[in-house]
Order: C-alpha cells, then sequence, then structure tokens
C-alpha cells in the first residue's frame, strides 16, 4: 500500500502510523517498553549528521519520530551534534579513552568496530537478535557476519555501499565512444576509451589523492577487485596486511598511468571537492562514486545546467561494483534498561520502511535485500533505479578500502600516491611501504 | 626591597597563576609524561612498558625523524625572515607615514581570518588548474605543464612556507606597542645629530627593542612547533613526509593509530625540542635581563 | 636629500602589505557571494551575481548567532581571567631573583608547546571531575591557563623595561608593593597588556580543538565548531562558510583596532625609556 504513495507530508504521515501499527505487533518478542514501569529512559548520542552532511534530515526525522512511535515510547534523546566526520572520529576516541562513550555510536566510515570490541565498552547484540527472529531475518546473513566478531554480532548495519562509474554521455559522444551496456568488456578497453577521449580533447576522469584519496580509491579497489580471485579476495578482506602482492603493485601501475595521462593536472595533491566539480561541471567523462552524488547531478550550485540528462551509469571494466553491507552502528555497554531503549532505535532505524525512507532521502542504498525498492522511485530516480539494475549484473563485488583499510594505510596511500605519479616512489616500494604501515596495527 | 610585608605580597602575586599551572595543566602534563612510557591505545588502559615508544620513535621511525627536520626547517625560516618582515613592518609604521594606523589594522586581518577559510583559499590560489599559476607561468612565457606546487614534494614545503612567512603581524603588534614607548625626546637629539632615519633605526631603535624581539622569536618558533591548521587543510603532511611537521605527525599517530602512548612520546620530544629552542633563544637574545 | 627617495620605498612597501592583506579577505567576501561551482571554475572570477542567498544558507545550516554570543563571552572573560592571573606574577618574576625562577619560567614556556591531542584526555577527565565539562567556565578556565605563557612573556619584557628607579621613586614616596604595581608599572604598561589581551583574545576565538572535546551542547560552544557545520563527509559547503567567517570576522577585528586606539592613547600619557 505503501509503494503506490509518492513523496510528502502523507507518506511520513502514513509510514508514521503505519509502522505504530507494525511495530505494536512486535511487541510480543520485541522489547518496547522501555524503562521501568513509565519511567523515562534518556539516550545519549553523538550525531554527526548534521549541518550540511548528506543525511542531516534523514536522520533528524528519525530521531524527532522515535520518541512518539511504539519502540520509542518513554525515551528521551541527549543529542549532541558534531558536524563532520573528522571531528567525530576525534571526539568518539577521545569519549572511548576516557570511558564517556555515547549510548548510540553511529558508523561513520572509519571501522573501529575490532578495536571498540576489544575496548569491552559495547554491547553484545546478539541476544537481541536472538530474541527477535523477524528483525534479525530482514538482515542479509552477509551483513551481520560483517559486524560481528567471533560469532557474536556487536554493530547493527544500516546501509549497502555502493560504487560504480558515471560518466557524460555527451562528452562520450563527443569523442565517438560507444555508451557500454553493462561496462567495458576489459581494463583494455577502458583505457583504450580514455585515450580516444584524451584524443578528442577531453580528460577522461575525475581523480584526487587528498584526504585518503577517495575518488582514486575507487579505481585503485577496482583494479584488483577484479583482477582476479586472490585480488577479489583481497579487497573483500577487513583490515588487509599484505599489500606487497602482484595484483596491487599492478593496480598502482595504472593508477599512475590515469593520475598522469588521463586526469586533470590537479588530481595530484587535489581534493575530492574541486575535483567531483570538473566532473559537475561537464569538464570530465567519468568519475567513480556512490549513490549519494546522485542528488548533485541535478543541483544548481553544484552543477551546469542539464547536467542531469547526460549522465549515465556502468559498472567497473569487466562487470565490476563497490557492492559490501556497511559497518553498522553499535551500542555502548550500560545498563539494561537503556542498551534495551538503544537496540529499540537502531531496530526503528532499520525497519524495512525506514531503509526506504532513507533511500528516498538520502540515496543510501538498503542493506537489507528484503527491503522492496517502490516502483515509482525508480521512475523519479531513473539513475539510483539503474544503479540497483545494474546491482543484479555485477559479476565481480568487493569492498572499498575507505572502510576496509586500516587509516593509517589509507593515510600513507594519500601520502605517497603524488609521488608515484611524479616518480619519486615505484609501485613495488608503495606496496612494500603500504605493507609496513599496514603491520603497524598489529 | 624584600622585605616582610613585601615576601607576603610577592607569594599573593605569584599564587592564583601558580594554581593555575599546576592544576590545570601540570596535573594533564604529568599524566602525559607518565603514559608516554606506556602502552596505551584510544581503546586500552595504559600499562608501562618502559623506554619502548622512545625507541620506536628514535631509532625505528623515518617519519618522526622528517617531522624534526621540517619543524626545525620552519622554525628556523620564521624566526629569521618571518620576525623580520614583522620588525621591519613595525619600524616602517612608526615612522607614522599617512594612514599608519589603517596599515596597521590591515596587516592583522589576515592573522584573524580562521585558518579553514585562508587554508582553502591558498589551496585553490595554487592550484595548478583553477589557480594563479598557470596565468603566471604563461605570463612569464614558460611551456610546459603548470607546476603543482602542492601537489609536488619537491614544492610543497615552500608553497606552504609561502602561506604564512609574510604574515608576521604577531610580531609587528608587540614590537609597536614596545616602540611606542621609546622616548620621542631620543629619536630627536639623534636627527639633530645628523642621523638618517634608517641610521635610527639600525642603531638606535633595534637595540633598545632586544628583549622584546627575543620575545617575538620564540613566539614565532612555538607557533611554528606547534603549526597543525594550515598544513592539514592543504596538505596533510603530503606528498610523501614533505610538509610533515611535528604536530601533524603527532596528530596522526593519535587519531590513525590510535596509540596514545607513542602519541605522548611524541609530545615529550615535542616539549624538549621546544624548551631547547626557548633556552638558546632565550641566551641569544640575554632575554629577561633589564636594559640597564 | 633623499627624503623623497625613502618615502617613496616606504609608501611602496605599505601597498605590498596592503596586498597580501587585504587579498585573502577580500577573496573570502568573494566567495561568500559564488555558487559552489563558480568557486571551482576559477579562483579569481568574480561572482556572477551579488546574491545573499548564502549568507540566509550560513544561519540555517548552523546556529551561528548563538555560538557568536557564546564566542564573545568565553575570549572576553579568558582575556581577563588571564590578565588578572598572569600580571602580578609576571612582575615578580621580572623584578625578583630567587632560586627555582629558571625552571618556572622554562614550565611556563613548555605550556606553549603542549599538544592539545594529548592533553584531550587527562584534560577532560580533570574537568569532568570539577563538573565543568560542557560549560563555558571549563573552556574559560583551560583558556585563560593556555594562555599563561603568552602573556608572560610579553608583560615580563615590558615590565622589564620599566626603569626601576620609578618603583624607588614611589617607594620613598610611601607607596606599599601592591599600590606601586596598580599605580606605577601597570598604567606603564598599558601597551604590553593591550597586546597580550589580543592575542589572547585571538587564540581562544579562533581554537577548535578544546572546544569540540569539552562541549557538547549549544550552551558553550564557540564560532569556529559553528564554521565545521559547513563541511560535509564529501562536499563542502564554501560559500556559506566564507559568509559565515565574514559575519563573525568583524568582532575582533573592532576590538583590534580599537584597542590599538587605547594604546596610542595611553602613550601620549607620556614616554618613559630611553
Amino acid at each position: 500500500m505503501l509503494k503506490k504513495l509518492s513523496k510528502g507530508v502523507m507518506v511520513t504521515v502514513a509510514a508514521t502510523l503505519l509502522l505504530a501499527g507494525c511495530s505494536s505487533n512486535d511487541n510480543k518478542n520485541a522489547n518496547a517498553n522501555n524503562g521501568i514501569d513509565g519511567e523515562e529512559v534518556t539516550l545519549k548520542v553523538l550525531n554527526y549528521h548534521v549541518g550540511e552532511d548528506y543525511a542531516a534530515s534523514f536522520f533528524k526525522k528519525m530521531f524527532d519520530e522515535f520518541p512518539s512511535s511504539e519502540l520509542g515510547k518513554g525515551v528521551k534523546f541527549d543529542m549532541q551534534e558534531i558536524p563532520t566526520t573528522d571531528a567525530y572520529a576525534q571526539k568518539i576516541k577521545v569519549l572511548f579513552a576516557t570511558g564517556d562513550i555515547p549510548d548510540i555510536i553511529l558508523t561513520s566510515g572509519n571501522n573501529i568496530l575490532d578495536l571498540a570490541v576489544k575496548s569491552g565498552k559495547i554491547a553484545d547484540l546478539t541476544p537481541y537478535f536472538d530474541a527477535d527472529p523477524e528483525w534479525k531475518s530482514s538482515f542479509d546473513p552477509g551483513a551481520l557476519e560483517r559486524n560481528s566478531i567471533d560469532g557474536k554480532i556487536y554493530a547493527v548495519p544500516n546501509q549497502k555501499e555502493i560504487a560504480m562509474i558515471y560518466y557524460n554521455k555527451a562528452l562520450f559522444k563527443k569523442a565517438g565512444i560507444a555508451e557500454p551496456e553493462t561496462s567495458f568488456a576489459s581494463w583494455e578497453e577502458f583505457f583504450a576509451a580514455c585515450e580516444k577521449l584524451k584524443a578528442a580533447g577531453i580528460t577522461p576522469l575525475s581523480l584526487d589523492t587528498n584526504d585518503f584519496a577517495w575518488l582514486s580509491s575507487m579505481f585503485l579497489g577496482a583494479m584488483i577487485g577484479t583482477a582476479n580471485e586472490e585480488g577479489n579476495k583481497f579487497m573483500n578482506a577487513l583490515h588487509p596486511t599484505n599489500f606487497n602482492n602482484l595484483e596491487v603493485v599492478d593496480a598502482l601501475k595504472n593508477l599512475k598511468t590515469m593520475l598522469t595521462q588521463y586526469s586533470t593536472q590537479d588530481a595530484i595533491g587535489g581534493k575530492y571537492d574541486p575535483m567531483a566539480a570538473h566532473f559537475l561541471m561537464g569538464e570530465v567523462a567519468m568519475i567513480s562514486n556512490g549513490p549519494w552524488m546522485v542528488p548533485d547531478f541535478s543541483n544548481k550550485e553544484k552543477a551546469v545546467e542539464g547536467l542531469s540528462d547526460q549522465i549515465g551509469v556502468m559498472l567497473f571494466p569487466e562487470d565490476g561494483m563497490v557492492n559490501v553491507p556497511g559497518a553498522g552502528d553499535m551500542v555502548s555497554a550500560g545498563d539494561k534498561a537503556t542498551t534495551d531503549a538503544a537496540v529499540n532505535f537502531l531496530k526503528y532505524q532499520t525497519s524495512l520502511d525506514n531503509q526506504i525512507t532513507s533511500l528516498k532521502m538520502t540515496g543510501i542504498i538498503p542493506v537489507s535485500s528484503k527491503a522492496v525498492v517502490p516502483e515509482e522511485f525508480n521512475k523519479e530516480n531513473p539513475l539510483v533505479g539503474r544503479m540497483l539494475e545494474l546491482t543484479t549484473k555485477a559479476k565481480y563485488q568487493f569492498g572499498e578500502n575507505q572502510a576496509n583499510w586500516y587509516q593509517n594505510t589509507l593515510d600513507t596511500l594519500s601520502r605517497l600516491l603524488p609521488e608515484l605519479a611524479f616518480d619519486k616512489i615505484t609501485p613495488e616500494d608503495f606496496a612494500k611501504k603500504l605493507e609496513e604501515v599496514a603491520k603497524k596495527n598489529e | 626591597m624584600l622585605t616582610k610585608t613585601n615576601r607576603v605580597w610577592i607569594l599573593l602575586f605569584l599564587a592564583p597563576c601558580l594554581l593555575m599551572f599546576v592544576v590545570l595543566i601540570g596535573i594533564p602534563l604529568v599524566n602525559v609524561v607518565w603514559t608516554s612510557f606506556a602502552d596505551y591505545t584510544t581503546f586500552s588502559k595504559p600499562e608501562i612498558s618502559g623506554w619502548g615508544n622512545y625507541e620506536q620513535l628514535l631509532f625505528h621511525d623515518d617519519s618522526f625523524w622528517d617531522a624534526v627536520k621540517n619543524t626545525l626547517l620552519w622554525v628556523l625560516l620564521q624566526c629569521t625572515v618571518g620576525v623580520s618582515i614583522g620588525c621591519a613592518v613595525a619600524l616602517l609604521l612608526f615612522r607614522k607615514p599617512f594612514g599608519w594606523k589603517f596599515f596597521r589594522a590591515v596587516y592583522m586581518i589576515p592573522s584573524i581570518i580562521p585558518t579553514v577559510a585562508s587554508g582553502i583559499m591558498f589551496y585553490l590560489l595554487l592550484n595548478p588548474e583553477l589557480g594563479i599559476v598557470k596565468p603566471l607561468q604563461q605570463f612569464l612565457g614558460s611551456q610546459g605543464p603548470t607546476l603543482n606546487l602542492f601537489g609536488n614534494s619537491s614544492y610543497a614545503f615552500w608553497a606552504l612556507t609561502l602561506t604564512w612567512l609574510f604574515y608576521s603581524a604577531i610580531s609587528t603588534v608587540i614590537i609597536m606597542a614596545e616602540l611606542g614607548t621609546i622616548s620621542g625626546s631620543l629619536l630627536e637629539a639623534a636627527r639633530i645629530d645628523g642621523a638618517s632615519r634608517f641610521q635610527i633605526d639600525l642603531f638606535i631603535l633595534l637595540p633598545l627593542l632586544r628583549n622584546i624581539i627575543g620575545t617575538c622569536v620564540i613566539l614565532a618558533a612555538v607557533g611554528m612547533i606547534t603549526q597543525f591548521d594550515t598544513i592539514y587543510v592543504t596538505t596533510k603532511g603530503g606528498p610523501g613526509s614533505s610538509t610533515l611537521n611535528l604536530s601533524v605527525y603527532l596528530y596522526n599517530t593519535a587519531t590513525l593509530d590510535n596509540d596514545y602512548g607513542l602519541t605522548n612520546a611524541i609530545s615529550v620530544m615535542q616539549i624538549l625540542l621546544g624548551l631547547f629552542l626557548v633556552l638558546l633563544i632565550g641566551r641569544a637574545f640575554k632575554l629577561g635581563e633589564s636594559h640597564e | 636629500m633623499n627624503g623623497k627617495l625613502s618615502s617613496g620605498f616606504v609608501y611602496a612597501a605599505l601597498i605590498c602589505i596592503v596586498l597580501i592583506s587585504l587579498g585573502p579577505i577580500f577573496w573570502v567576501l568573494l566567495g561568500s557571494f559564488k555558487t559552489r561551482g563558480e568557486i571551482y571554475s576559477s579562483a579569481f572570477a568574480l561572482p556572477s551575481q551579488f546574491n545573499f542567498s548564502n549568507y540566509a544558507e550560513a544561519f540555517r545550516l548552523a546556529p551561528i548567532g548563538k555560538f557568536f554570543v557564546n564566542s564573545l563571552i568565553v575570549c572576553a572573560v579568558t582575556t581577563a581571567v588571564n590578565f588578572a592571573v598572569v600580571a602580578p606574577f609576571a612582575y615578580v618574576l621580572a623584578r625578583y631573583h630567587f632560586g627555582m625562577k629558571k625552571l618556572i619560567v622554562a614550565a611556563i614556556a613548555s605550556v606553549m608547546l603542549l599538544p592539545s591531542q594529548s592533553l584531550a584526555v587527562p584534560i577532560f577527565t580533570l574537568l569532568r571531575s570539577f563538573h565543568l565539562l560542557d560549560t563555558k567556565t571549563g573552556l574559560i578556565l583551560i583558556y585563560a591557563a593556555f594562555g599563561i605563557p603568552i602573556t608572560f612573556f610579553i608583560l615580563r619584557s615590558f615590565f622589564l623595561s620599566i626603569p626601576k628607579s620609578l618603583e624607588e621613586a614611589a617607594s620613598i614616596d610611601g607607596a606599599g608593593f601592591a599600590v606601586t604595581f596598580l599605580k606605577v608599572i601597570l598604567p606603564l604598561s598599558v601597551p604590553g597588556m593591550v597586546t597580550a589581551g589580543i592575542l589572547q583574545f585571538l587564540s581562544s576565538w579562533n581554537e577548535f580543538f578544546f572546544a569540540l572535546v569539552l562541549t557538547s551542547g549549544d550552551q558553550a560552544r564557540t564560532v569556529p565548531i559553528a564554521l565545521s557545520y559547513y563541511l560535509g563527509t564529501f562536499s563542502n559547503n564554501y560559500p556559506a562558510l566564507f559568509a559565515a567567517v565574514i559575519l563573525t570576522i568583524l568582532p575582533p577585528i573592532a576590538i583590534f583596532v580599537f584597542s590599538q586606539e587605547k594604546v596610542v592613547e595611553s602613550l601620549t600619557a607620556g614616554a618613559v625609556k630611553g
């Protein structure tokens, strides 16, 4: 029924009503009674989805509406806003060290699950999942496994990380490149297309190296992840330390070519924002990113007029894509009433309906394959719709290095890429250096 | 002068500052020093491990030495060129040219702009596609690719130096305040004796400014040792280690490696290095001694 | 004879100063009118139109007004507390010799070198035990304490350059220790006091890390935290950030200009050195 309704106030109202209805049914097995006998529970939350954050409005809605839902009865939030994930990571680490962690620890892309578990300060959520089979079964087993350590679930995933290549159809046409069906059949074809674009006076790729080299990492990961089985395994591993291997070295070699031959001059040392702007201004033919970039294509402040009609999306060469369940939100190991209430919030946030709401409001892909995307959505958002469709055609699936690799390894990657581009380090030494740094974490 | 009542007053004068120092800084400082001898991460309690962190830093860590080298070079540049510029501007403004108050205020403005804004400005100004380098190179008739000042490790250090070297307004303001207290009759006498303005600056004013210039040099040195914001906004210490200084390295160790023990060992090294420099500068300027 | 030449040189230098100094603020001002696309199309281009939507956006995205008021209070009180505590201390250290003096000066100097990253955890714990987390008082105390060395070094060198004969004269006139300090020394040190005050005010005004770690709500947070609201995970709203910078930079500039005027006034009271 919900599927037929369009956006707007009606959805919100209806969804809230529906949810209230659903969750009261769940009450028998779910712990919906927060606090003891009507006493209020206050949940401490650090929220970095504020200000300019892409998911600010979605999280505001969640925090506003939860207390009036059935699951959130008697819950109040003690909300602390922390603008930027950078500041959030700094503060949350200080709080871990001082023992003052919030009751709900929102994931921020920086995977601290194993460290948090080691600290003994976060709650084992396995009993909650076992007590509510319906909730548990709404997640794919892989998603829960990714948030488990030694068979115990410690975090609730709330998104699927996916990424592919966006391309500018007009620029492809100008260079005489046919739009691939799902992807370029091989990396050779991809590089041939880059060469063609370059010959036509068009910069093929938006890349960067600063701030953990987000855009370049996409291609680097894709080249490793589609190289062979070994490489694919490597790109799916959490916190790998064995960088000194053929797949990584080859990918670095190719990335060097991309940075020096096929990208803008400012890619080396470049930050994400201005590099994305090159694509948004219609100056560059391809960029790789997640679906959260889609709203930017039609944002008049950021993109040239009419860009959104020119954007196509394809898989990485050889039908590869980033497709992994994300690291989830954690709950502090406090007293039972607080933990119960915190888990209830995460249940609310990851209800199938709210996963769809999240998709609509932020472009975040639902982590549950059971969350059915309404057809209207695909019609109104053909690009994301196409991405969801391509997801079913991917041959190689792999994770993002930004989520999987140790932070200091990403920092080293980011600082050495310019050295690679300017011939100051060989791909072989680069790989060795990454391995050396990654091993510092052990 | 040390009468009994004076003694009481002296204690009263010292007490609040010492109290504030001991409670708010002393206690945390002791914590930093002892945990520098511990295995201590963001997610675990400190456990004493002896000299391990220092051994790691001093003997097994190239980045640390890169950071020390860059820090020292920046300190040297700022203490010499930077303070000289600040001092020259102060002497220039002290001549009270028309509109000098305006110039004084204007020179201060860059030091007030938050680094998140000025950092991104420098980043974009030196960007090889969007910035000033491309047109400048074309103007100078150079062929070939545009210099990538922040992206190439051969230039990044100097590019960053340019973002702060000329902005010595803090020195200027401090020195101007001191210049104001110098008696006009002294200058008048020199002028009557036939000294040129430049000679007055050089032989009369500069010697009188010894103490305060020493203070400015100390502040400049400290400012460079603790410089963080601009580097973080523009290069994050890269490419390679070309712009890594102790502060950025320390930040990385704390937030990327999650290693508080090592972080605090770097802190202790940073404090020791800084104190050594402060003492050295103090010696060189005979700081703390009256002019008489 | 060479007067013309030298005044020509002076103005050439001053024009350079104006260019490198007004350049950045002018650039930020222009940026506050640009669209996000325009920021990245050229570092020099003028905005296509002068509309104030970025200013409205600046207010919409962050509680900038509230944080601004907090900043004013925190910085003003910090400066006052810092001065009240450090001035007497610096005076005694400038005038009297005692055993531990060198050690104390070294300890004071070390404060400037302390990285906030290392201190975050112990200071957080300390303020928690005083129940001062998320309060303006907590921030003020920390800022005032970290400001000790700069104020100390500046004031000490001012006190050192005041001739001892003045105090001796006051003492002969029957003035006590405290009276001499308040009535003779301080008035002669106004330029130093103001200079130290400005530096103290500015460093607290732009401080980010302790403000982030030690506060959690709207009651105590300051402008640098507000500026972070314009930065996102994937993209930054620089035009709104620049607008917020323009709005919040005026008070520190005004305070600077006003206080420098005070310095000049205090100097007309008569010079003492030489």
